[in-house]
This record gives structure tokens, C-alpha cells and sequence, in this order.
């Protein structure tokens, strides 16, 4: 090769990565994080603001990371996960159940907390009987669009006798005012709810069918496997703190569990 | 053939895979220009259908929320009066955010602006909570609308760009290939053309090279700086005697060859080349110690070609030619002129003093016979007799030197007259001397003044005893010489040698010359030698002389044969003492 040609491919060259360089992206700064109105995991204050137990680690573990803003993106809990994959939000703070599905669809962080299903129903009218094996009972249920309780029932319940509502507090009503017989949700979301309500409500134990404790945590996008293994070790630190220990057990939630399954992170 | 015809296809595939390789090399940089441009464009299209993408999402939230809001008039629902604000404001804080990425898009300051009108109204109406109020619905409708333009002239300018893209990338292809094909063309070209010029180069200095081994001038060419010889021709080792390989890359190479007393010269004239190319002649000194005479020319030759008086030359080169014989021949030349010019003086001379002294003698003989009795007149007369006489011989020497002596030549067999002159010459030279005849078998006749070729004999003889005076070999060779003729006649050579003294180089130009003479006043006149010269030049013949001081001499007399000689063999051995 001559040495005017040598000269000409290293020009080139340079223009080529200068091109690269110029259109390479800038590291974003904003961390956009996705939440529902879900109580006790999620939920919207009075003046609009993210509270529950996910948004207010989520802020610790931000604050862990230096990140310099977040913002929050209220949805509804079957669009959490098509917001993520779409990039809208960077994270879902809304304490999603780890369930082999959505490890096809997004990346789990460290499970946070752990709690067992349970079943709301009206004290008054009966329909529920505990002690009655669960799917043996006729019953018309209320489950969250997307929720992993939604997934269960789809697989062993008829069709018509499911109703799936947008979020908690639809399903708190349809419950009251006779639409259903029973909603099935995680135990302390159920509880909140029963605060709620204004007729006689009773949250049972589902032990018979759906027995393992569900457990929620932080969820990420596949391509931001790099920042989610930063985010893991930040949340240790969170929730070695006296802080979560309280949060927590306040929000109802049992903190004490095992959970030895590898947690697979592979896009789909 | 067959190697030849692979060698030729390896060469083509070289050069094919050479030019691909440089081909290849500027479509790789090509395209990678053209697929960055694109992806370039591409960002920005993916970045206006997230913009669009985001109006959407905005649009869904605002319905959503609004939905909230006007559920939330029920008692059993007040969680739905939050959500739907919330939902509300973040829809429109998404509207803002699209609008501030649309920087270049027209109407975005005007839908920013209902935007923001909005979000007060939404303040104002929670504080009042009265939500079913027109100018709500009025700037709900405004900035809707706004946002419902600002999509479809999103999409319209993305739907532009799609076009744009595809007829950019069909122009970028074409033009890309276009500057290949040109580039591989000219390349072609390029490499053919130095294919050309190369070949030619090889041929030139093919034939340059075929020029120098051709012929007998050297081509010497000398570092300047470091004085190591870079090249010299072939011819080098005919004129040297020797071999290139044991000056070349040696520095001051020349310094071993060229005479010690012509250094100076030689110094002074590189010196002088920086300025201007020298004509140099100078002696060599062969192996056997013999010296050669060596003319040529020395200039400085600098790396480009642009002579500067301050740059020193990268090379001195020098073109040189052996003049040994063209000096010899030239030597002679002037030899013969100046014998024929000092000649033609004394003969002109001679002959007039002829005439005075024949009327002297005369004269002189007639007045004798009448100065008988008067003894003082007569003794007078006597002596002006003697010496007319000898003033005649020495005439008859100076005419003979002149080749104007009256010769009686006569057709004698050469091998006998040579053979009783050196019988007289044993008798009367001494005994310390040893006369060594080598006579030639072959019977040599020539056409000679027989007493004149022995005065000639013994003239040499005697030269070469008075230059042994302490006693020596007198070597006497005679045969018919094919190397040298006259005229190119066949001829007879007569060798006279000793091993005495011999000759100062400086002199020996002046041996013939009437009157010149090394010896003592008592011991010759001068003319012995020139006696000699004019002898064989009267007989058509030639004389010439080697000699090297401390070494001896030897005189070669060459005779016109008077019978076809062939090549001699000397069997007759002759020594007297």
C-alpha cells in the first residue's frame, strides 16, 4: 500500500469514529420508574405523589446510586410490563410477583418482601368457605388484570366466572356491590383494601391452593442487565437498614424468607 | 515454458489481489460512511416516532384520567379523583416533554402554551373543585386539537424523511459506486502505468549496464562524505589489474591505486569538482610495478538535481581511460620529429662543412710539396691537414647520424655477419664481459651496409660495457619478428641487452642525440648512438630503447627481411667469454 493511500484510509478512518462518537448516545441521568395504585406496594398520596413500600425503597436505593432525578409514570398494572419493554420507564416500583412468565418478558431484581395469597369476600353473604378445598367452590372472582393471581385462576377456572378489573379498588367494588364473590390478591393489599370498604369484609388465608408465599420485587428491562446487577448490591445495603425493617413490617409485610432459585434474566 | 507461464499468472494474481485489496478497502471505508449517514438518519426518525409514540401515550393517560375524574363523583370512589389528576398532569407533563423534542417543528410554542393554560385551569379547578367548567372544556378541546395537529404534522414530515431516506440512499449507492469504479479505474491505470515505467527503468539500466561491461572507459562513483566506493564499472579490473570486489565499499579506495606522487594532485582536483567537473591524468601503479597513465574527468553528482553551492555532493564520480599507449605513441611521435628535425640540422650542416673542409684538405696537399725544407711551414701545413681529417671523420659521423652517410648496402645472411662481429667484439671487449649470442636457425637475409651494421654491433657493445664497468652479460638476440613489422613488412629483429646501469627515464628520450652523452669527455663523443639511429633509419629499419635504472637497457633493431620469415626458433646458443 502506497503512502498516500495509507494516509487516506487513517483520514477516513477518523472521520468514521469521529461520526461514531458524535452519534454515540449520552448517558441518561433520569431514572424513569413505573408504579400502580396497588396498596400497601404502591400507591398515589393525596397531592399526587408515588407512595407505598416499592417508590420509597426505590427513592433510597436511587439516592444509593446517585442518580440525579427520577420520574415517576403512573400506570395501570397490566401496562407496567409493555412500558418497560417499550423503554417508557427504566424500572417497575410496584411490587411485582417473581413468576417464571414475566422472567420471559423482564429482568427481577432481589426479591423484596414476601406474602401468601389471600381472599376477600363478604362476610355477610358466604360464598367463601375456607374451609372448603378453593376450587371446588362455584365462585365468581375478581382478580387485577395482569396480576399473577389473573394468571392462575386463567389456567384452572372458567372463563365467565372471572372479572378482571383495572386495579384494587375497582375489584374492592365489584366485590361490595355484589359483582363478584370473591377477590383474590396478596394478603396485605387485601387487608388495606378491607380498611376501605364500607360493608363487612373478610380476608382469608388461600392456603389449599396457591400456597407458596408470593414474592415481589423490583423489575428491569433486559438490556439493563449492567444496572440492574448495581441496583442488587445498592438494595442489599437498603435492606440490611433498620428503615426497611419497620417499612416493612408496617405495610404488613413479612421480610423473613428463602429463596434459593436462580433468577433467570434472559430476553425473549 | 511452463515456469514462465506460472511466473506470469503468480504476477497477474498479485497484482489483481493488490488492486482488490485496495478496492476492497475503499468500498469498506465507502459504505461504512454511507451506513453510518444512514443510521444517523434513522436516529432521528426513531427519535420523531418517540416523540409520536409519546403524544400517544399522553393522549391515552389524559383519557384516562379524565375517565377518573368524572367517576369520581361518586362517594364510594374518591381514590378516583387522585388518580385521575394524576393521570391528567402526568399526560400533560408527557405533552410537554414531546413538544420540548420537537425544537424544529412548527406550532410547538402554541401547543406549549395551551398546555401550560391547562395545567393552570386543572390548578385552579382542584382548588375550587368545581371540574364541569366551560373554559376547562375550552382549553381541554384547545390544546387537544393542538396536539392532534402537531401528530399529523409529525407524521407527514416522518412519512417525508422515510421518502428522503430511500432516494438518499439510492443517490449515496450509486454515487458510492460511481467513486469505486472510478478508484479501481484509475488504480488499474496507475499500477499499469508503473508496470510500464518500471519495465523501461529495467530495460534502461539493462542496457546502461551492457554499455559498462562494454566498454574500456571506468565509471567510478565515491560517497563524498565517507569516500566509500559505491560502484565501479568492469573495465576497472582491465586498466587496474584488479578486482572490483576488493576496492568496493572501501573507503579512500583510490589512495592504494593511484601513484604516491600524483595524491596531491588528485586531492587538489576533488576539491576543485565541488565547483566545477576537473580533466585529471595521473599514473596507476600496477601490481608488477608497472605504471599506467590514467585521463578522465571527476564531478560531484548531488542527490537531486538541483546544484546548491551550500550542499555537499552525495557522490564524486569520475570517468577514466587508460592513455599508456596513446602517451607512448605520442612519446614517440615527438621522438621521431625531433631525430628528423636534428637530423635534417646536421645534415645540412655536415655537408657544408664537407665542402670547407675538402678545400682545406685540398689546398693543404697542394702546399705541401712546396714547404719541403722550410720544417716550420711544413710541420704547419701537417697539422692543418690532420685536422681537416678529423674534422671529416666527425662529419662523416654527423652525416651518418643524418642518414646521409654513403652506404654500400648489399643482400648479406644477417646470422653470420652477427656471428663474426661478435667473434671480433669477444677479442677485443675484455674478459670480464660475457657476450651470450642467441642466433636464429632460420637463415636471415637482409639489405645492409655490412661494415656499417658491424660499426653498429660494436657501437652498442661498447655502450653496454661502459655501463658494466665492473663486468657483466652482454646478451645478443637475433630472429625474425612477427610481432613487430614496418610498415607491416616482415622484419628481423636485433636485440642488444646488458644488465648495467641502464637509464634515467627523464634522459632516455635524448640517447640518440648527436652530442649527448653520460660519459666521461675522454670515453666517447656523442655520437656513437646517433651514428647508430641514422644507420638503421638509412636502412629502412627503427631503433627504439627500454631501459630501468639499475636494471640495464636493451636496444631492439629492426631490419627489413629480404625473405619471408617465420616464426623463429632459436637453437643456436652461443656464449663467449
Amino acid at each position: 500500500m502506497t503512502h498516500k493511500a495509507a494516509i487516506f484510509f487513517a483520514v477516513m478512518s477518523a472521520i468514521v469514529l469521529l461520526m461514531r462518537a458524535y452519534l454515540a448516545p449520552e448517558p441518561t441521568k433520569i431514572l424513569k420508574i413505573g408504579y400502580t395504585s396497588e396498596p400497601p406496594y404502591s400507591q398515589i398520596s393525596q397531592q399526587g405523589q408515588p407512595l407505598g413500600l416499592f417508590p420509597e425503597m426505590a427513592q433510597k436505593i436511587a439516592k444509593e446510586l446517585n442518580v440525579d432525578e427520577l420520574q415517576w409514570v403512573l400506570l395501570s398494572f397490566d401496562s407496567l410490563i409493555p412500558a418497560l419493554r417499550d423503554q417508557r420507564i427504566d424500572l417497575i416500583a410496584a411490587g411485582m410477583t417473581i413468576t417464571q412468565s414475566r422472567q420471559q418478558k423482564v429482568c427481577f431484581a432481589q426479591p423484596v418482601v414476601a406474602s401468601v395469597t389471600g381472599v376477600l369476600s363478604s362476610i355477610d353473604k358466604k360464598k367463601y368457605l375456607p374451609d372448603t378445598p378453593f376450587l371446588q367452590q362455584s365462585l365468581k372472582l375478581v382478580v387485577i388484570n395482569g396480576s399473577a393471581e389473573s394468571e392462575r385462576v386463567r389456567e384452572q377456572v372458567l372463563e365467565h366466572n372471572i372479572m378482571e378489573v383495572e386495579d384494587a379498588h375497582l375489584g374492592l367494588l365489584a366485590i361490595e356491590r355484589g359483582k363478584a364473590d370473591a377477590m383474590l390478591m396478596t394478603e396485605p393489599s387485601l387487608n388495606y383494601l378491607n380498611t376501605l370498604a364500607s360493608q363487612s369484609l373478610k380476608v382469608d388465608k388461600l392456603s389449599d391452593w396457591i400456597d407458596k408465599p408470593q414474592l415481589a420485587a423490583f423489575a428491569f428491562s433486559h438490556k439493563s442487565k449492567d444496572f440492574l446487577e448495581r441496583w442488587n448490591l445498592a438494595q442489599q445495603k437498603v435492606l440490611a437498614s433498620a428503615w426497611f425493617k419497620q417499612a416493612a413490617a408496617g405495610h404488613g409485610f413479612s421480610s423473613e424468607f428463602t429463596y434459593n432459585e436462580n433468577l433467570q434474566c434472559t430476553a425473549s | 515454458m511452463h515456469r514462465k507461464l506460472r511466473l506470469s499468472l503468480l504476477k497477474i494474481w498479485r497484482n489483481l489481489n493488490a488492486n482488490l485489496l485496495m478496492v476492497s478497502l475503499t468500498f469498506v471505508v465507502v459504505v461504512s460512511v454511507l451506513v453510518y449517514q444512514y443510521l444517523y438518519n434513522e436516529q432521528e426518525l426513531d427519535q420523531r416516532l418517540a416523540v409520536v409514540k409519546q403524544i400517544d401515550q399522553a393522549d391515552a393517560d389524559f383519557s384516562n384520567g379524565l375517565m377518573h375524574l368524572a367517576l369520581s363523583g361518586d362517594e364510594t370512589s374518591p381514590w378516583q379523583y387522585t388518580l385521575g389528576l394524576t393521570l391528567i398532569r402526568q399526560s400533560l407533563n408527557e405533552y410537554k416533554d414531546a413538544a420540548k423534542r420537537l425544537v424544529n417543528v412548527n406550532n410547538n410554542q402554541e401547543f406549549i402554551t395551551a398546555i401550560n393554560k391547562l395545567s393552570d385551569t386543572l390548578n385552579e379547578i382542584s382548588n375550587e373543585e368545581t371540574i364541569l367548567d366551560l373554559d376547562l372544556r375550552q382549553r381541554v378541546f384547545v390544546m387537544r386539537k393542538q396536539a392532534n395537529i402537531l401528530e399529523r404534522q409529525l407524521a407527514a414530515e416522518i412519512e417525508q424523511q422515510r421518502i428522503n431516506q430511500s432516494s438518499w440512499v439510492i443517490a449515496s449507492t450509486l454515487i458510492g459506486s460511481v467513486i469505486i469504479c472510478a478508484f479501481a479505474i484509475a488504480l488499474t491505470r496507475s499500477r499499469n502505468r508503473r508496470s510500464l515505467l518500471n519495465k523501461t527503468l529495467k530495460l534502461s539500466e539493462q542496457r546502461f549496464f551492457k554499455m559498462l561491461q562494454n566498454t574500456d572507459e571506468v565509471f567510478w562513483l565515491e560517497s563524498f562524505s565517507s569516500q566509500e566506493l559505491a560502484y565501479v564499472s568492469p573495465a576497472f579490473k582491465k586498466i587496474a589489474h584488479v578486482d572490483a570486489e576488493d576496492v568496493l565499499y572501501k573507503t579512500a579506495a583510490w589512495k592504494k591505486l593511484v601513484h604516491v606522487d600524483d595524491h596531491k594532485f588528485i586531492i587538489r582536483a576533488r576539491r576543485n569538482a565541488l565547483f566545477e567537473a576537473q580533466d585529471i591524468e595521473f599514473r596507476v601503479l600496477q601490481e608488477r610495478g608497472r605504471v599506467i597513465w590514467i585521463s578522465g574527468r571527476i564531478f560531484p553528482i548531488w542527490a537531486d538535481d538541483e546544484q546548491s553551492q551550500n550542499t555537499k555532493p552525495e557522490y564524486i564520480a569520475a570517468v577514466l581511460r587508460d592513455i599508456t599507449q596513446k602517451r607512448e605513441y605520442e612519446n614517440n611521435l615527438v621522438q621521431t620529429q625531433k631525430m628528423d628535425s636534428l637530423g635534417q640540422l646536421t645534415g645540412g650542416v655536415a655537408h657544408d662543412f664537407n665542402n670547407l673542409l675538402t678545400v682545406i684538405l685540398s689546398n693543404t696537399q697542394l702546399l705541401l710539396p712546396h714547404l719541403k725544407g722550410v720544417p716550420e711551414l711544413e710541420y704547419t701545413a701537417n697539422m692543418i691537414s690532420r685536422a681537416a681529417q678529423r674534422g671529416a671523420s666527425l662529419n662523416q659521423q654527423l652525416l651518418a647520424f643524418a642518414s646521409k652517410q654513403e652506404l654500400h648496402p648489399e643482400t648479406v645472411l644477417l646470422n653470420a655477419l652477427v656471428e663474426d662481429s661478435v667473434n671480433l667484439l669477444s677479442r677485443t671487449i675484455g674478459e670480464r664481459y660475457l657476450i651470450d649470442l642467441q642466433n636464429s636457425t632460420q637463415q636471415l637475409w637482409v639489405k645492409v651496409d655490412p661494415g656499417q651494421l658491424q660499426n653498429t654491433l660494436v657501437n652498442l657493445c661498447i655502450n653496454s660495457r661502459d655501463a658494466m664497468p665492473n663486468g657483466g652479460k652482454i646478451s645478443i638476440r637475433v630472429h625474425a619478428s612477427l610481432d613487430e613489422t614496418l610498415d607491416g613488412s616482415e622484419s628481423i629483429k636485433i636485440m642488444v641487452k646488458d644488465n648495467g646501469c641502464g637509464i634515467a627515464s627523464n634522459i632516455i628520450n635524448r640517447v640518440f642525440d648527436p652530442f649527448f652523452s653520460t660519459k666521461d669527455a675522454s670515453k666517447g663523443t656523442g655520437l656513437g648512438l646517433s651514428m647508430v639511429y641514422g644507420f638503421v633509419r638509412q636502412s629502412g629499419g627503427r631503433i627504439r630503447v627500454d631501459s630501468k635504472l639499475n636494471k640495464g637497457t636493451s636496444f631492439h633493431i629492426l631490419l627489413p627481411s629480404k625473405q619471408k620469415v617465420s616464426r623463429l626458433k632459436i637453437c643456436r646458443h652461443t656464449k663467449i667469454r
